[in-house]
């Protein structure tokens, strides 16, 4: 593979006609939790990294 | 947007700090025993509500039961869903579905996760067939 090739992101839905052609389709989709409760851990382990000190 | 409904976030840190009695972990609230169900909406879904579910022939309200248990998550990795088969619903609802986010529900629809999909929001034309492809979802915590 050179350099220029990039690997395709992973196909995680597709839309298809009747006749099973794709017509539209999009990456993996993610859900994370990215807010309130990834901070409370990020703050939890922070806490603990510092008891440890 | 993506994330945990706050009935969820409620639920975790309740089972792990001191709120039951005398200081002991609070319980958890259980989920149903049976699969658990994807549901599509046409507007996102947020923490303190379902987004508006899409509607007509080949939707049924509340989603679909995942075909298969997924991999269990290990050393914090994130878990994927559907596992082993896709999951797809054709539109013969007489017009266009505009797909924005999904909802994954136990099968008594109380909700543990949502996210918008990738590149949405996604038309589906009359006769079209929308595909979740095996992994096509992946959930985390970091």
């Amino acid at each position: 593979m050179s350099d220029d090739e990039q690997t395709p992101e992973p196909i995680g839905w597709i839309v298809t006609d009747p006749d099973g052609n794709v017509v539209d389709s999009g990456g993996v989709s993610i859900a994370q939790a990215d807010g309130k409760l990834a901070g409370l851990i990020a703050e939890a382990a922070a806490n603990e990294e510092g008891e440890q000190e | 947007m993506a994330g945990l409904p706050n009935t969820l976030i409620s639920n975790i840190l309740n089972a792990t700090t001191p709120t039951g009695t005398s200081g002991a972990p609070g319980s958890f609230t259980a989920f149903a025993g049976s699969a658990m169900k994807v549901r599509l909406n046409s507007t996102s879904s947020t923490a303190s509500a379902n987004g508006t579910q899409i509607t007509g022939t080949g939707y049924t309200a509340g989603g679909t039961a995942v075909p298969a248990s997924s991999t269990a998550s290990s050393s914090g990795s994130n878990v994927t869903l559907p596992a082993t088969s896709a999951l797809s619903w054709t539109n013969g609802s007489g017009g266009s579905w505009s797909i924005q986010s999904f909802d994954l529900t136990d099968s008594a629809a109380a909700r543990s996760w949502f996210g918008d999909f990738n590149g949405a929001p996604i038309s589906i034309a009359n006769g079209n067939t929308f595909t979740i492809a095996v992994a096509g979802i992946s959930i985390g915590l970091a």
